[in-house]
């Protein structure tokens, strides 16, 4: 048990570190999905005591699925950006201070 | 539940009349759509209904921040009238992605299991994502709408971690049960709450995690930013609340203090930096991080005076934000820009703009006879009554610092001379939303028993 | 069977770091192909196939698919490392980088702690579970049972996602939507 845990956190701290240290838009993107990740493996190893209603393997799948409709909409607002800045580096997008 | 239901249709039904080119149909049938949400929502007043398996709780609380979501954007839609127009022209889309919104809200504001909030917040989320860099031509719009997802993303990564760990410890997701689970010594269900608060911390902007606001609001189109600053704040405010009521609330000595933390941060975070904006809508996102602060101080007292409490000042919050930016959107319209001097002998060309805008923001800064100052009165009177006295003294320094900055915009209105200014043409739809909003700020700021005991 | 648990969440880790420190985003993003493969295998130690074949299906399937075709289209140069036969390996340490690496090390020593000090063979709605026949074996028909509870106990959530997905189609297609030259 606990070492899914331990596995969980040790992806999750990768997924922040992933998201604070690269300067790519996309690659921030899959920080953000080992945060997710780790998420759901937490939520199935916990799911292992619920055989009735399924608690944790049903709301895995439904944060896989959300997960997944977000990244075609960010894929779709980086192309967007990448269009208008020719970049898609998040610190390198700084039209902002007139 | 019917009117999440008629509201979710109503965005399909909406999508549908773009795709026959039934322009001018949209807004009567979005309004009226509306009113029927609003409608049916007060007709589960008082029956406490449970839904699917307790998925869902139609209480009080979730019909009373219902009907304010549902009411808050229809003065929106009374705003758009000809503004989707000058963007692009697929109107249908905005109207659509808009009710979507609203319906993540009504879920936000009415769940009662953990799968519900993640989804609710989602729906909100992912539609303003899109909202957000509606302009597609323009960079900054763009750019307003990768940090918006960006943000938002992160804060789903913490916000799911934290529910994760939160079935971990009281092994379910239904608010109920994990208020009777007696696990909140554990460490597991510690370090749930403290994530799931982060998580909802960058939603509702609270500070230390606040920084992407300023720039979304303003790379935002204007009405956008409004929906922003209205509706997301008060689902996310009601989501929280709700959250830490039902669930965590025998906890609340470990996270109290978090909160208290985060609570003097954003005040002062909020606050001073909006002190040194020279441009109205980077001055009014500030102010939207600083209120965030003033209702981090409701959540701190527990119990149904905080919902009351919450309820007063998002509908205050919610009204004169909603004349702040239009009036905001009016005058960068006509003038080209918002930078404050663009308000100079705004009283001499419009007085009713004038006035109005002076209304909101004193009602912003909680100033007597405004539906603001019992928004601020009743979260001071509940945290006091909680014993944080030192706290409201906090609160009570940056309302008197809002106040110098709020009356920046006053001052420029009124002493200020601009001897090129024309007077700014109102379509109706501005004129009506904005008397009714003035009308509002007043009645609540005359009697606000109406809205106090509400809940 | 533990070997195999472990070898897996070390493929796992080790992908991910080489996705959080690689120049070369090309190979990151295949990594990240490797680390979600890798978790439909833990997700299966955890007894939960069906969202094993879920994640294969979906992320493993549609996302890194998805993520490809946009490094395609916003970088010009990304294919040209690999075909070149260069090998940038990852630069490990960066000055700049530091204060992530360690808000993520306190961020993983504070979860460590947390699991550490939790006493898993005492918690109630684990006993219970247990107790009650509750607990997954691995000999049961679980994707049967997930997708009756689908259809029935989450059948809200189920519904209010439709929306979810309706609202991120129509988003998507906005805004990817071929330019009219005004």
């Amino acid at each position: 048990m606990s070492h899914f845990l331990i596995v969980g956190a040790a992806l999750f701290s990768i997924g922040l570190y992933t998201v604070f240290s690269r300067k790519n838009a996309i690659l921030v993107l899959i920080g953000i999905e080992f945060m997710l990740n780790a998420a759901i493996l937490n939520l199935v190893a916990f799911g292992r005591y619920d055989r009735i209603d399924n608690e944790g393997q049903v709301f895995a799948i439904f944060a896989i699925v959300l997960a997944a409709a977000t990244v075609a909409v960010a894929l779709a607002i980086i192309i967007n950006v990448y269009k208008q800045y020719k970049t898609i580096d998040p610190d390198k997008i700084k039209d902002m201070k007139y | 539940m019917t009117s999440l239901i008629i509201v979710s249709v109503l965005a399909v039904a909406v999508l549908y009349l773009g795709l026959f080119k039934y322009k001018t149909a949209l807004l009567p049938v979005s309004v009226t759509g509306l009113l029927a949400a609003a409608a049916m929502a007060a007709m589960d007043w008082d029956l406490e209904k449970m839904y699917f398996s307790e998925m869902m709780l139609f209480d009080n609380y979730a019909v009373a921040f219902s009907i304010l979501l549902i009411l808050t954007t229809l003065l929106i839609f009374g705003l758009s009238r000809n503004y989707f127009e000058k963007i692009s022209n697929n109107v249908a889309e905005y109207y659509a992605l808009m009710l979507f919104a609203l319906a993540g809200g009504v879920v936000m504001v009415s769940f009662h299991n953990l799968a519900m909030l993640f989804i609710g917040i989602e729906i909100l989320s992912i539609s303003l994502y899109v909202l957000a860099g509606i302009r597609r031509k323009d960079p900054a719009s763009n750019e307003a709408s990768l940090k918006y997802f960006l943000m938002g993303a992160f804060a789903t990564g913490f916000l799911l971690f934290g529910t994760a760990l939160i079935y971990g410890a009281t092994g379910s997701f239904n608010l109920a049960a994990i208020a009777s689970s007696g696990a909140f010594e554990s460490a597991l269900f510690r370090a749930g709450v403290l994530l799931m608060m982060v998580g909802l911390s960058f939603k509702v902007s609270v500070a230390p995690f606040h920084t992407w606001t300023p720039d979304v609001y303003e790379g935002s189109p204007g009405l956008i930013a409004m929906f922003m600053a209205t509706v997301v704040k008060t689902a996310g405010f009601a989501a929280f609340l709700r959250l830490f009521l039902m669930a965590f609330a025998e906890a609340s000595a470990f996270w109290a203090i978090t909160v208290a933390i985060l609570c003097i941060l954003t005040l002062f975070a909020g606050n001073i930096t909006a002190v040194f904006q020279d441009r109205f809508k980077r001055l009014l996102a500030w102010s939207s991080v600083s209120h965030a602060g003033y209702l981090l101080l409701a959540i701190l007292a527990v119990g149904f005076s905080a919902s009351s409490a919450v309820l007063v000042y998002t509908i205050a919050y919610s009204l004169a934000s909603v004349a702040a930016f239009g009036i905001m959107i009016l005058v960068s319209r006509a003038r080209g820009n918002d930078h404050l001097d663009s308000f100079n002998g705004l009283a001499r060309t419009n007085p009713f703009l004038a006035f109005t805008l002076t209304l909101a923001v004193c009602s912003l800064a909680g100033i007597p006879l405004t539906a603001g100052f019992f928004g601020k009165f009743y979260v001071f009177k509940v945290a006091l009554a909680q014993g944080y006295t030192w706290l409201v003294v906090l609160a009570v320094i940056n309302a008197m610092i809002g106040i110098y900055y709020y009356f920046k915009v006053i001052i420029a209105m009124y002493m200020k001379e601009n001897a090129n200014a024309v007077a700014i043409q109102l379509n109706p739809g501005f004129r009506l939303v904005l008397s009714i909003v003035v009308f509002l700020i007043f009645l609540f700021g005359i009697f606000p028993g109406l809205i106090a005991n509400i809940l | 069977m533990t070997a195999i648990f472990y070898i897996l969440a070390g493929i796992m880790l080790a992908a991910a770091c080489y996705v959080a420190v690689s120049r070369d985003i090309a190979r990151a993003v295949f990594c990240f192909f490797g680390v979600l493969f890798a978790m439909a295998g833990l997700y299966i130690f955890a007894l939960a196939d069906f969202v094993a074949v879920t994640q294969i299906l979906v992320y493993a399937g549609g996302v890194v698919v998805l993520m490809i075709f946009a490094l395609m289209l916003t970088d010009k140069q990304l294919l040209e490392n690999i075909r070149r036969g260069e090998s940038s390996g990852p630069r490990l340490f960066r000055a700049r980088a530091l204060p992530s690496i360690l808000l993520a090390l306190a961020v993983f020593a504070v979860l460590l702690q947390v699991i550490t000090a939790v006493d898993w063979g005492n918690m109630a709605w684990r006993h219970e579970a247990v107790a009650a026949g509750n607990r997954i074996t691995g000999h049961e028909n679980m994707v049967e049972n997930v997708g009756v509870n689908l259809m029935t106990r989450y059948l809200l959530p189920f519904e209010v996602i439709s929306v979810f997905l309706l609202a991120a189609l129509i988003g998507a297609a906005y805004l990817a939507r071929g330019r009219t030259n005004n």
